[in-house]
């Protein structure tokens, strides 16, 4: 039953219960309820309610504005006195600012990033019901071998007929092929796809209907940035593109435009056409061959569909669609009847980027890194902060005895000091973000992103860097705070103070800050030397002067003619010295065998070559003899080097089959060839990994991806400009590709280089930031010093011993920085080295040089401030009382 | 001396004329009906508060009712402090105000 009294409004009732006096609220509460009723009965619901509302409106504002005025003054007197201080102190300040300027630069850059990792592949509008699926490969034990996003094409129809949840397929097969529209002609990466790729994914399509864009057989969809490479200004739409892949050449017509895929998709592509025509451009049987895992394939299911439903449902489709496919694998020497070795896995849009199984994602490690280096400048700073707040806290006993005397409240000193630190905060956090966004083209560099300024800008980055602020600043300021409200007013007043006089904490900062700065040195030292004497290591063969060239002919004989029409006209030219081809060069890509030798498995690298290629390499043969067409039998030749014989135990090799040593048929690749030579190691992996066996064979059925040219002389580019031109006359359409191997080469070590960069980097900002801390911290300990040393120097002090009185602490503080973070470096340094096979030896060198680094630093930072003060007049000091 | 500004002093007459029935509604009502001016119940609270502060007034806490919304009330009293007050500002007054106004005339 309701009341039969009236309410008064809700709202103006609940905010006054605010502001009554503690002790009378329930009764004031009840008088205005009291009067409200009264009203109410005499004049009616509408009185009574303005009535009401007046008390409230007339009340409750003016009481607000009073109080924030009055805080507001202040705020106004805490400011002032925190320029004042910031002005009268400048060393101070700048080390302050500047200090956590760059620590929150680096936050803010590597926020920037962890942002844009987290980024990827939110941006499809029916993410929830879309998947990628990803195929594990599992050994006899049940243990995964392999997984990764690789699927058989054929996989695409078995799957739609299985699973009626599944409303569209998505194939992304990609190849490569030459695209020509009139004179223009590049070498571009191409995706066959299921036309259904414009309903799953947000791609939107600038031209033509997503639902028929790409129904017929030959049309083609292009990015805008391909459009406008091919096309320039013109329309594309309806017009022609040349597909040259390596066996078939196909025109298709532009049927859609979709807009440039965003940075932050792990699907990237420029060119799609429909799969229906992968059988004729590619071989025959891709939509039919169940064993060729090679396609990221996606599903989108109906809505409402259980993906955990479907994902349960995976065994048993595998089972039945591979059954004759596992058959064949059996056959093949899969020995145990009952394992299937194949099984797949739902994956959600968001999860691809960061799956170290992906094969364009990025590992989430980089983003532990990264922040650890962040956390480690920043907590750097912040210390300076701590350590330079607290040590001057001395100076303003007077202040913060006055106040309290005056009657501040702890509260209100402690918000004092807060905003004061707020307000450094600020400042700081508009430096840092100035030095960001000048630094945000190397950190893009080094950490390969292309991160915009327009990211600082969003509201979600926005509202971390307002958290940012207050979270630290809460926490760096909180402790001086703390410590500075809790003096006692009389022992300011009477000159007793202690505070400021707390060298252990200061002291214990200081070890740290040094410590993190004297690993990241190390750290910068140790990935610095490995980086250089990996680069440095000699190959095995001689890399210098090499170009490779690739063939783009996937027909072995069409390979071999090329290189034999290029080979004399290239060798015409003197600064040419060599010719020679092979399947892949080196730090490009690879295949490997695997042979059997009493049970024991050893993967053997395997290149088809000519009989060019050791000269062109400089590999020097230590038995036998190099391949020639000579001999007809060197078609089923093999040279193999020493670590082939070392590994599989043979001393007498030439002349024999490998059939003889390893089980397998003896009639077949690779157990047919016959050894006719043995070469000495060469590094086909980089130094990371152990030299590996190697075979070289002449099969004829094999094709040769690039060729290898050995120039010499001094004009390399003009040598490139005459190989272009005899490229052009044999084979005019397809376009001029060469690599340098010695850059390849130099590539493979790209991760180790940025990443000794991003260390480098951050290892001189810490030691900067460590310098400008025991910088403030000398000059405090000298100010509150200077009437020892004006004593000391009137009863007869030299300058040298004043001088040491001064340095000799903190050259012991960072000595035992250096002892303590030592340990910890060659521990952390091994496990980062521990990775790579050929590795430098963490010697002692690395640790003295950045002991001697770290002492010089802080001995050149303190002896300034420790000069000026063995110079200062002693009268001036000591005159003072 | 105890001096009372007038608001005090309307407000203390007020409790002594509504003897036990002195609560800030109806001291409020007295206030209104005699005076003819809107007092706000911030106007006659702020007073009393300080009234009892001041030990001129003590309170008896009275009987949660319906019509308040189920909270008491506070009823007030004049103390002998403050009827001593009272009487002194009376007197005061009585001696300044003497011979100020010409003597009310009789019908």
């Amino acid at each position: 039953m309701p009341s039969k009294y009236p309410r008064p409004p809700r709202f103006p009732e609940f905010i006054l219960r605010f502001f009554y006096p503690k002790r009378d609220s329930g009764y004031l509460d009840g008088d205005l309820r009291e009067i409200y009723t009264d009203i109410y009965e005499e004049r009616g619901c509408i009185a009574a309610a303005c009535w009401y509302w007046a008390q409230f409106l007339l009340t409750v504002p003016p009481l607000i504005i009073h109080s924030l005025r009055w805080s507001l003054v202040m705020l106004k007197n805490y400011l002032k006195t925190a320029f004042r201080y910031l002005f009268r102190q400048k060393i101070f300040a700048v080390i302050n600012i500047a200090g956590l300027a760059v620590g929150l630069s680096c936050c803010v850059l590597i926020f920037l990033y962890v942002a844009d990792e987290l980024s990827y592949d939110n941006f499809h509008d029916k993410e929830k019901t879309t998947f990628r699926i990803l195929s594990r490969f599992h050994a006899q034990d049940g243990s995964i071998r392999s997984r990764g996003p690789a699927l058989p094409a054929a996989m695409g129809e078995p799957l739609e007929e299985y699973f009626p949840e599944i409303q569209h397929v998505v194939r992304f097969a990609g190849s490569r092929a030459v695209v020509r529209h009139n004179q223009i002609m590049n070498q571009e990466r191409i995706y066959f796809i299921d036309p259904g790729i414009f309903q799953v994914f947000s791609f939107p399509l600038v031209e033509g209907d997503p639902e028929t864009v790409l129904a017929e057989r030959h049309a083609i969809v292009i990015t805008e940035s391909a459009a406008a490479k091919y096309f320039g200004n013109d329309d594309p739409i309806g017009k022609a593109m040349t597909l040259t892949f390596s066996q078939k050449v196909q025109d298709f017509f532009v049927t859609g435009v979709a807009k440039d895929t965003p940075r932050n998709s792990t699907i990237q592509f420029q060119f799609l056409v429909p799969i229906v025509n992968m059988p004729s451009l590619e071989y025959d049987e891709v939509l039919t061959n169940l064993g060729d895992f090679s396609t990221p394939l996606y599903i989108q299911i109906k809505p409402g569909a259980d993906s955990q439903a479907l994902a349960d449902r995976f065994p048993a489709f595998v089972r039945q669609t591979f059954a004759k496919e596992f058959e064949k694998w059996r056959q093949e020497g899969e020995p145990n009847k009952d394992h299937i070795p194949v099984s797949l896995e739902l994956q959600q849009l968001r999860d691809m980027h960061l799956d170290p199984d992906s094969w364009e994602g990025s590992s989430a490690s980089s983003s532990y890194i990264l922040g650890g280096i962040a956390l480690i400048v920043l907590i750097i700073a912040c210390m300076n902060f701590m350590n330079l707040t607290i040590g001057r806290a001395a100076a303003r006993g007077r202040e913060i005895g006055m106040r309290k005397v005056i009657g501040a409240l702890r509260r209100q000193l402690i918000m004092q000091f807060w905003s004061e630190a707020l307000l450094t905060f600020i400042l700081a956090l508009l430096t840092g973000a100035a030095l960001a966004i000048l630094f945000l083209p190397t950190f893009n560099r080094l950490a390969e992103k292309s991160l915009q300024l327009g990211d600082f800008f969003k509201v979600g980055n926005l509202s971390f860097l307002v958290l940012l602020i207050v979270v630290i600043s809460g926490l760096a300021a909180s402790y001086p705070a703390l410590v500075m409200s809790g003096i006692q007013p009389v022992q300011v007043l009477k000159g007793k103070l202690r505070i400021g006089n707390r060298p252990t904490f200061a002291r214990i900062l200081v070890v740290v800050q040094f410590a993190l700065s004297i690993f990241l040195i190390i750290s910068t030292l140790v990935l610095g030397k490995q980086v250089r004497f990996m680069t440095a290591r000699n190959p095995g063969f001689i890399k210098e002067g090499l170009v490779a060239v690739k063939l783009q002919e996937r027909i072995a004989e069409d390979s071999q003619k090329l290189v034999d029409l290029f080979r004399p006209k290239a060798l015409s030219y003197p600064d040419v010295l060599h010719v020679g081809a092979q399947t892949n060069s080196f730090g490009i890509g690879w295949s490997q065998y695997p042979l059997e030798k009493n049970g024991q498995r050893l993967n053997v690298f395997q290149y088809r070559v000519d009989e060019g290629f050791l000269p062109t390499l400089g590999i020097k043969l230590v038995r036998g003899r190099n391949f020639s067409r000579d001999y007809a039998s060197d078609s089923d030749a093999a040279i193999v080097n020493q670590k082939f014989l070392e590994r599989l135990e043979i001393t007498d090799p030439i002349g024999h089959r490998i059939s003889e040593f390893v089980e397998g048929p003896a009639e077949e690749y690779p157990y047919n060839l016959t050894i006719i030579g043995v070469m000495e190691n060469f590094h086909v992996l980089s130094m990371k990994h152990d030299l590996a066996p190697v075979m070289l064979h002449m099969q004829p059925g094999w094709y040769m991806g690039s060729m290898l040219v050995r120039i010499s002389g001094s004009s390399v580019s003009g040598t490139i400009q005459h190989l272009e031109q005899i490229w052009k006359e044999i084979q005019p359409d397809k376009p001029f590709l060469y690599t340098f191997v010695e850059d390849d080469l130099e590539a493979q070590y790209n991760s180790e280089k940025r990443w000794s960069a991003i260390v480098q980097f951050s290892s001189i900002f810490a030691i900067i930031l460590a310098c400008m801390g025991i910088f403030g911290l000398t000059s405090l300990a000298i100010n509150r010093r200077i009437k020892e040393i004006g004593i000391r120097k009137v009863l007869g002090a030299s300058i040298s011993q004043i001088f040491s009185l001064v340095t000799k602490e903190f050259l012991i503080l960072v000595g035992a920085a250096n002892v303590v973070i030592w340990p910890v470096s060659y521990f952390v340094m091994h496990r980062i080295l521990a990775p790579y096979h050929f590795r430098i030896t963490i010697g002692p060198d690395v640790f003295l040089i950045a002991a001697g680094l770290s002492l010089i630093v802080s001995f050149v930072t303190v002896s300034y401030l420790a000069i000026k003060a063995s110079l200062f007049d002693p009268v001036k000091a000591i005159r003072y009382e | 001396m105890r001096l009372l500004t007038r608001k005090e002093e309307l407000i203390m007459l007020a409790i002594f004329h509504l003897e036990n029935n002195a609560s800030l509604v109806n001291i409020r009502k007295f206030l209104i009906l005699h005076t003819k001016k809107i007092w706000s119940p911030g106007n006659v609270y702020v007073p009393l508060d300080a009234l009892t502060r001041k030990k001129y007034l003590n309170f008896t806490v009275g009987e949660p009712s319906p019509r308040r919304g189920g909270k008491a009330k506070k009823y007030y009293r004049l103390t002998d402090t403050g009827i001593e007050a009272l009487e002194e500002i009376k007197r005061l007054q009585d001696l300044f105000w003497a011979g100020v106004l010409r003597p009310a005339t009789k019908e």
